[in-house]
């Protein structure tokens, strides 16, 4: 567990790259995921963040994790997207109830009369949906498991976060492994003591998953309050605080491959923004120019 | 001239406890000051008086006056204080936030915004006066828990301290680890630096002090220079403390005499020990441990291009019988396998080859939940043991989840009450006790199941000879009734003082396995 949240130190070239250059990248995939509308767009963007695994050499463990992740978080969103769908038109993929099963008379279940249909469109929708929150998480995973705390530290200070909120973003990262060890030895106590979290009636009822999550929660809170409480100490011991500002051992440099993955990175947002904002403004019948009429028709086919 | 001078020194905490009554100490620059003393004599609050948290950070009230390099500490802000003050903890990694070791160093000059240049150079300095030159680019969570401590002592000595204030910090690490770290702080002694250690294993760092402080109650009842030491005895012992004497026993000795036996004279095979023990008319083993061998990482079932190196082996063909009536002590450095061999008992880890058997569970059956109430372990930080709102109701979680009745829950919960002095903390939130009063919670509640087998990892950290005394007599008597108890330690001095059995593990395998008695028929008594 504990090899899953450590720093990979050979992270080939993308573990080379500034931390702010990650944090450029990450914001990009973001606001990339509000703006792209069109689903062959959502898995273009999807497919290179992938495609960067190829310059990350990460441990098989954590390979396992992040296409469990994927799969998990995309497979589960699509589907209940889909379910939900409600546009137009819709061209039945399967029913899950098929219309006609429940009488229109019967209590509390007669609306489902109609059945409950997944549609293609829904499908893509989800998938769409799916990719949206699945794309940012594998890139901020990437950044996690390339960064060292202490050059994240140094690059959130240089986008201007404070020092002190900047400093406790770095240590809960830094300790995460840790608190996961303490989970375990919490988790094992309890099995040593004949505890079973998830009984049938305990994980239907959801008192299992509360019972176990208390009892959980409670040492390792209490545990983090003593720790930081040391913590604490030893940073004040070591001048944190003591001024203003600090120095840097290993100032942060941005190489020119960081400045033009960055300035590609802030054109591929403004540069959809503004086709955006463009097929609003036509829709609202505020501005139609035709010599706008190529950018219309691609930012409605593929954005 | 004195670095620290306490004068009539009194300290009530705000719920009216006197911890410290009329303190009065002098130490001068270079000297290395031993605190010492039972559990709540006042020691913790001594020093968060030298390093000013008292009265800075403090509501009670505060008589007397503390001065550090001259300046009285209510006059000076904490952050000033923090200049001639370093502060080393128990536990290296609640000190160490960064993942490289060179960062952590370079993290208080940083703060103190030293020019960038000069870092480098600085940083190297502090981890050469502590003996770990040239390990800049070394990951932390590399290093073992001795290196760990060197790395934050070298992250307080960046910063030139005048003094430097160390709170127990030999607790987490083996004798080897600890006598590196003891002899980098020796070493700083005599460059003028003032050191005071809070510590309770006195036979390890009394022969680095200048002079051992003795307090009881709030007062500092002896003095004693390091060459008076001898004539002292009968004042530790008053105190219930430890006789600053090196113990006879030590892993490395044991290791050596092991290489030195001729290989005929060497145990035999476990299988012809278990038969010894039934001919004899000894009852059989509750656990026996065959050919087991453990690694955390497990090798890949299929690899493509290079070959990966093999994976190091924490357990390695251990083979081991725990009898009934045994108090068995498990030493060894750290990373030498003894905490993976308990867990492996304890059904928490499953061997990649052998095979571990207690009270007829086997194989796939060998689990953490089947094995509940049949085995028990107490871990190294028992505060993530205590999962209940009270303390009655923790000691009676383990027996109401093995559906005994009401009844004998009840009689078990007030027997081991009793046993381990808890009675008056029944409708206490278990977090909210002391160090020394979790552990012996922790202890209470997995005594209340009654397994055949009880283990305890570490057991003896950061805790005084008294506390140490009754917890392994405690386990002692519960072996005496028919199970069998084994504890894992760095403290040489107690399993030589309780333990009926000592095994010594190196590098993942059992080096050494011998009745205690052998060694002291052998090498003479280190009882005090």
């Amino acid at each position: 567990m504990l090899k899953l949240v450590q720093v990979e130190h050979q992270a080939g070239w993308f573990g080379r790259l500034d931390v702010r250059t990650k944090f450029a990248m990450l914001l990009t995939v973001a606001l990339l995921g509000v703006l792209l509308d069109n689903v062959r767009s959502v898995a273009a963007l999807a497919l290179l963040v992938l495609l960067l695994l190829l310059g990350v050499r990460l441990s098989g463990a954590k390979l396992r994790l992040l296409a469990a992740l994927v799969l998990l978080s995309a497979w589960g969103t699509m589907w209940t997207q889909a379910i939900f769908y409600t546009g137009q038109p819709q061209t039945p993929l399967f029913h899950l109830i098929p219309p006609g099963l429940v009488n229109p008379d019967t209590p509390l279940l007669g609306g489902l009369w109609k059945g409950v249909t997944v549609t293609y469109q829904g499908a893509l929708h989800g998938l769409a949906q799916s990719l949206r929150l699945v794309t940012p998480m594998v890139l901020g995973l990437l950044v996690f498991w390339t960064e060292d705390p202490s050059r994240m530290l140094a690059g959130l200070r240089r986008l201007r976060l404070p020092y002190e909120v900047a400093f406790m973003v770095m240590t809960c990262l830094r300790f995460i492994p840790i608190t996961f060890a303490e989970a375990r030895v919490t988790l094992d106590a309890q099995r040593l003591r004949r505890y079973r979290p998830f009984t049938f009636w305990g994980t239907l009822t959801g008192v299992g998953l509360y019972r176990t999550t208390r009892l959980t929660l409670v040492p390792l809170l209490a545990n983090s309050v003593r720790k930081s409480t040391q913590m604490a100490r030893s940073a004040e011991s070591r001048g944190f605080r003591a001024h203003a500002g600090r120095t840097e051992a290993v100032p942060l440099v941005m190489a020119r491959s960081d400045w033009l993955l960055c300035s590609f990175c802030l054109a591929a947002v403004l540069l959809v923004a503004a086709g955006r904002v463009l097929v609003l403004l036509l829709q609202q019948g505020v501005m139609d120019l035709e010599a706008l009429a190529p950018v219309y028709w691609f930012v409605r086919k593929y954005l | 001239m004195s670095t620290v001078r306490v004068r009539d020194l009194s300290y009530r905490y705000h719920a009216g406890v006197l911890a410290l009554d009329g303190i009065d100490l002098e130490i001068g620059a270079g000297e290395l000051v031993v605190l010492t003393g039972p559990t709540g004599c006042g020691k913790s609050t001594l020093l968060k008086c030298l390093n000013g948290i008292i009265p800075h950070e403090s509501d009670g009230e505060m008589t007397g006056t503390v001065t550090i390099g001259g300046k009285d500490t209510r006059r000076v802000p904490l952050s000033e204080l923090a200049r001639s003050i370093g502060l080393l903890f128990q536990s290296p990694d609640e000190q160490i936030f960064f993942t490289r070791v060179f960062e952590e160093v370079a993290f208080g000059l940083e703060n103190r915004q030293v020019e960038p240049g000069r870092i480098g150079g600085m940083v190297e300095e502090a981890l050469a006066r502590v003996g770990m030159s040239g390990h800049g680019p070394t990951a932390t969570g590399a290093l073992s828990g001795g290196q760990k401590q060197r790395v934050a002592l070298a992250a307080l000595l960046a910063l030139r301290p005048g003094i430097l204030v160390l709170d127990e910090p030999l607790s987490q690490l083996d004798p080897g680890g600890a006598q590196e770290v003891l002899a980098a702080v020796r070493a700083l002694a005599e460059e003028g630096v003032t050191i005071v250690i809070v510590e309770h294993r006195l036979h390890e760092v009394a022969a680095w002090a200048d002079r051992i402080v003795v307090m009881d109650a709030g007062r500092i009842v002896r003095d004693i220079a390091a060459a008076d030491l001898e004539a002292e005895f009968g004042t530790f012992e008053k105190l219930g403390l430890r006789r600053p004497v090196a113990p006879s026993l030590t892993v490395t000795g044991l290791l050596r005499d092991r290489e030195a036996e001729p290989a005929r004279s060497r145990s035999t095979r476990p299988e012809a020990e278990d038969r010894r023990a039934e001919e004899a008319g000894g009852p059989p083993p509750i656990t026996t441990v065959r050919n087991v061998t453990f690694s955390y990482e497990r090798p890949p079932r299929f690899s493509l291009g290079r070959r990966r190196p093999a994976a190091v082996a924490a357990l390695d063909d251990v083979s081991l019988s725990i009898y009934p009536g045994e108090l068995t002590a498990i030493l060894g450095h750290n990373g030498s396998g003894k905490s993976t061999l308990l867990h492996v008992m304890a059904g928490l880890l499953r061997p990649q080859a052998g095979q571990v058997r207690t009270a007829g569970y086997a194989g796939r059956r060998y689990d953490a939940f089947a094995l509940a109430g049949t085995v028990g372990i107490v871990f190294q930080y028992p505060a993530l043991m205590l999962t209940c709102d009270t303390v009655r109701t923790e000691l009676a979680f383990g027996p109401a989840n093995l559906r005994l009745g009401k009844a004998e829950v009840a009689a078990r919960v007030d027997g081991v009450a009793t046993a381990f002095g808890l009675e008056e903390f029944m409708e206490r939130h278990p977090q909210t006790l002391s160090g020394g009063q979790r552990l012996r919670c922790a202890s209470a509640a997995v005594f209340a199941m009654q397994p055949k087998l009880l283990l305890l990892d570490e057991p003896t950290s950061g805790q005084d000879a008294r506390r140490l005394d009754q917890l392994l007599g405690t386990c002692k008597r519960y072996s005496r009734e028919g199970n069998a108890v084994v504890f894992v330690t760095h403290d040489e001095e107690m399993a030589a003082k309780h333990a009926d059995r000592i095994v010594v593990m190196d590098r993942g395998r059992k080096r050494v396995d011998i009745r205690n008695e052998w060694t002291f028929a052998t090498k003479g008594s280190a009882h005090a």
